[in-house]
């Protein structure tokens, strides 16, 4: 059956502009930070004496405030964005997930526990805590990684829950338990497969919001450290320089819409086909 | 008796994943004024969309590709929306299967019925008011000046569906439409609106169209039925035409196994094997050809023309009623 | 009715205390000494052992808590410990600007999205509705932050209209035109933030309100789709609205704090962030109090709204 499933979902992404345009940009960004590192360019080549130039033949891009070039050190940057961004989805997808099984399958205390959890992790605006716990922790990739992982963890969890919850009183997964299988495998080989759906949904939405978040915190000044530069970080040199150099703000900015416009494109037709069509028109007799 | 409303040629089609799929097709039947004619058929079978078709209420992936409706004599289906809307609720009504969730949730039940007696009434506050209490305990509903206030979650299923009664009835249609209104009911509340049905018909002798899938429900009230299936009509015919002399295959068979209860204990139940038909399987011939007992080649690649009884009763088959006796 | 608000309350309040135990717990094993408030480099040893005892810094953790909670229920709040100013006295200020500034901006983008939800919704896949939703995930996608940067450069650098920092200009603080000259740009970027997730969320209660029975029946006794729209669909789709009312409670203190540090709008917010900026963690762990406890009364406020406004759940005794 998931074969059929994936055949259905290769054609309709072929024939839904939006979400072949969305994955072909992904594609290009992804393409292009994997492959700038094959070429000789340097994104730290400062060059004093040609500061802050509009974009031209030479420099596509222009440079920044140092004379660097400003291509080379956008797609440098996505590189780090979308390194972050994925990263971060895996941290919260892996952290939500285990705790969103748990709870569904095991209810009872571990379930109120993880619950309380996840409403003291939710109870804190996001930026409070974030900048909070950076506060607390060294600053750098890894950190920040860690910290957008550990706060939107949240959502999947309860998420995964739920369908645990539903798949918990199906007959399979019933008859599983009653013959004594060992608990772990249930969950690693009925359930997981059957959450992943949504999970995946879930995955797309989460690198969107953790390359929002990432550009946010960097644009303070408490996510990537110089001189490694993301998006974020490239947009806060830019607010110093934004009367001179306006170009430097406009490029990283529209890069940020149109990658996560292209993750929730695609996030919302794998939810399309994740979640069971309702029939349409049939069902009223 | 005059012709209240004829149907020619309908023929409604739906638009599913790029592929354009037929749902009902060479309808043609007449009611006239006062009488209750009923519709069988089984889910799918298209009687409900049949009635959406004819009161311009279909979903969005469906339009009628072909046929009219004549309605005293004027093609409703070539109307503006706006004149249609004048018709709905006002010349013909139509009560659905579920009153659980028929009305909005956020209105009293005053709301909804004052609502649709201006629209088509007007008279104002007073005047509405005072025809929704009347309407309310027409149907049956004691208290209805306190009750009114309240909101739907605050009525049974049974009274709820008396209140869509109520609003259907207000503004004195000359044709009731109602689709299996007792299917969601338990059996005591159905037998209370059957009866509050019937008395209404006689009071204010309007044509009913009885959709259901229950033949005991359709033998209690209607004077003539339409059997569906596949999206076609199989036969019709007046109630004893159809209860006791059955020509179309569908039609026994639906007989058999609704009567097989009474015959005793220790016989199996009688069920007619297979599956209806479903929207995306092409038919070119008769669609009941698979679970047709009489069935032979030419059912599989042509559709039957009907076979004319006594007295409008008709059948789609290739075969004569007496011929199916025979086998 | 009174019995289900008063549930909640229950849950609500151990809640807070969990928050407030988490915000302590995390300045206690913060980097940073408390004693560095009270002294100076000029102290011996001794006197800053003493100073450390006296101010109760070597008690137990629960002692030190107990003390805290203590001072927090009662409105000591404690000093800065760049500025030595009373933070209470110091919020006293800045809560109102930021309030001036997020009510506004957020009431405006919740109006507008019901408008434009109700309307790309009733209109579905049509035209107006293709656009709508198209902007609002565009809208979703674009940093708030990078908008008040374009938005300055056009208006701030390029036309010259509207001024690029602050509240007031200094000497004119009593000049409402000259606030409304500051207010403009922040509140516009607000608004745009807050709009697009607003708008999308009014669609899809939209679209799903319209396949629900009561459409049909409706359209059945003659309404027509605006009718249907305004009278009946409108009110359920505004219905859970109400609690994103309430979930805006914590927004009014911080709901704006990268849009203040990008004017400089002297609210809550640029005082945070100067705050994380200069290690202030007193001024840190107010807020972080602050704005965990407003998000719990929210979301019980919420819960009560929805208690008083809906039917079902009202007269169900």
């Amino acid at each position: 059956m998931e074969k059929r499933k994936f055949t259905y979902f290769k054609k309709e992404i072929l024939h839904n502009k939006k979400a072949f345009i969305s994955l072909m940009f992904l594609i290009l960004i992804v393409f292009n930070s994997i492959s700038i590192g094959f070429y000789d360019c340097d994104p730290d080549a400062i060059n004093i004496s040609n500061m802050l130039a509009k974009p031209s033949m030479l420099h596509w891009f222009g440079t920044d405030e140092l004379g660097r070039d400003y291509l080379i050190r956008v797609i440098y940057g996505g590189r780090v964005s979308l390194t972050v961004g994925v990263l971060a989805m895996l941290t919260s997808i892996i952290i939500g997930t285990v705790a969103g099984i748990s709870a569904g399958y095991f209810g009872g205390h571990i379930d109120n526990f993880i619950m309380r959890l996840v409403d003291i992790f939710s109870a804190v605006p996001w930026i409070i805590m974030v900048t909070v716990v950076s506060l607390l922790i060294k600053k750098g990739i890894f950190s920040i990684i860690l910290v957008i992982g550990m706060f939107s963890w949240m959502e999947i969890a309860r998420l995964v829950r739920a369908e645990t919850l539903t798949l918990k009183q199906r007959d399979y997964i019933q008859y599983a338990d009653f013959i004594g299988t060992n608990p772990w495998k249930i969950m690693w080989s009925h359930i997981i497969p059957a959450v992943l759906p949504t999970i995946i949904t879930a995955a797309t939405t989460a690198v969107a919001d953790a390359i929002m978040t990432e550009s946010s915190m960097s644009f303070l000044g408490i996510g990537v450290q110089a001189p490694m530069a993301s998006w974020g970080s490239l947009l806060q040199s830019a607010q110093a320089n934004l009367d001179k150099a306006f170009y430097m703000a406009v490029i990283p900015g529209i890069l940020i819409i149109l990658t996560i416009c292209s993750f929730n494109n695609l996030g919302n037709l794998i939810r399309a086909f994740a979640e069971p069509k309702s029939r349409s028109g049939e069902s009223n007799g | 008796m005059d012709k209240l409303m004829e149907v020619n040629n309908l023929k409604t089609v739906f638009k599913l994943n790029r592929k354009i799929l037929t749902a009902i097709q060479d309808i043609n039947f007449e009611i006239y004024s006062g009488e209750v004619l009923g519709v069988v058929g089984e889910s799918g079978s298209g009687k409900s969309l049949m009635m959406k078709s004819i009161m311009g209420i279909l979903p969005n992936n469906a339009m009628i590709e072909e046929g009219q409706v004549l309605y005293k004599g004027v093609n409703i289906l070539s109307l503006e929306e706006k004149e249609k809307r004048k018709l709905r609720g006002k010349e013909i009504s139509m009560i659905f299967q579920d009153p659980m969730t028929a009305l909005d949730p956020l209105r009293t039940v005053e709301y909804h019925l004052k609502e649709v007696i201006l629209r088509h009434q007007g008279g104002g506050k007073v005047y509405s008011r005072k025809k929704a209490i009347e309407m309310l305990k027409k149907v049956g509903i004691r208290n209805a000046e306190e009750r009114m206030k309240q909101y739907p979650h605050e009525f049974s299923g049974g009274m709820r569906q008396r209140v869509l009664i109520a609003m259907a009835l207000s503004c004195e249609p000359s044709l009731l439409i109602a689709d299996e209104p007792v299917t969601a009911l338990d059996v005591t509340t159905q037998l209370q609106i059957l009866n509050l049905l019937k008395e209404l018909q006689i009071e204010h002798q309007m044509a009913i169209i009885l959709i259901s899938h229950d033949l005991g429900v359709t033998s209690d009230m209607c004077t003539r039925v339409i059997i569906m299936y596949g999206g076609r009509i199989m036969e019709e015919g007046t109630k004893n035409q159809i209860f006791f002399h059955p020509k179309h295959p569908y039609t026994k068979a639906l007989l058999r196994s609704s009567m097989d209860i009474e015959k005793g204990i220790g016989r199996r139940l009688y069920t007619i094997e297979g599956y209806p038909p479903s929207l995306n399987e092409y038919l070119q011939g008769c669609p009941f050809e698979k679970r047709c007992r009489y069935a032979f080649e030419k059912c599989r690649d042509k559709v039957p023309k009907y076979q004319y009884y006594e007295d409008g009763h008709r059948a789609l088959c290739h075969l004569r009623g007496e011929e199916l006796d025979e086998r | 009715m009174l019995k289900y608000i008063f549930k909640r309350l229950l849950v609500a309040i151990p809640l807070i205390f969990v928050i407030t135990i988490i915000c302590f717990l995390l300045i206690y094993i913060a980097p940073y000494d408390a004693v560095d408030a009270m002294v100076s480099p000029k102290m011996s040893k001794q006197e800053i052992e003493a100073k450390k005892e006296q101010a109760g810094l070597n008690d137990p953790f629960y002692v030190q808590y107990g003390k805290w909670f203590k001072n927090l229920c009662h409105g000591e709040w404690g000093y800065s410990l760049t500025s030595g100013t009373n933070i209470r006295q110091d919020l006293k200020i800045y809560i109102p600007n930021t309030i001036k500034l997020v009510l506004p901006s957020y009431f405006t983008a919740f109006f507008l999205s019901i408008i434009l939800g109700l309307i790309a919704g009733s209109n579905y896949n049509k035209q107006i509705d293709r656009i709508i939703d198209a902007i609002s995930s565009v809208g979703i996608a674009m940093p708030t932050f990078w908008f008040a940067l374009m938005a300055m450069y056009v208006f701030g650098y390029h036309l010259k209209i509207f001024p690029l920092m602050g509240m007031h200009t200094i000497g004119k603080e009593k000049s409402l035109i000259d606030f409304i000259y500051h207010f403009t740009m922040p509140y516009v970027v607000l608004t745009i933030g807050f709009l697009p997730e607003l708008v999308r969320y009014v669609r899809s209660s939209t679209i799903s309100e319209f396949k629900e029975d009561y459409v049909l029946i409706q359209k059945s006794f003659g309404s027509s789709k605006t009718k249907i729209l305004l009278n009946h669909v409108s009110k359920n789709v505004m219905l859970p609205m109400v609690t994103k009312l309430g979930m805006a409670l914590p927004m009014l203190v911080t709901g704006a704090i990268i849009t203040e540090t990008i004017f400089a709008w002297p609210g809550v917010g640029t005082y945070y962030m100067k705050a994380i900026r200069t290690l202030d963690y007193p001024i840190v762990m107010i807020i972080l109090v602050l704005s965990g406890t407003l998000v719990i009364l929210g979301n019980l406020l919420a819960d009560i709204l929805y208690c008083l406004i809906d039917p079902r759940i009202r007269i169900t005794e």
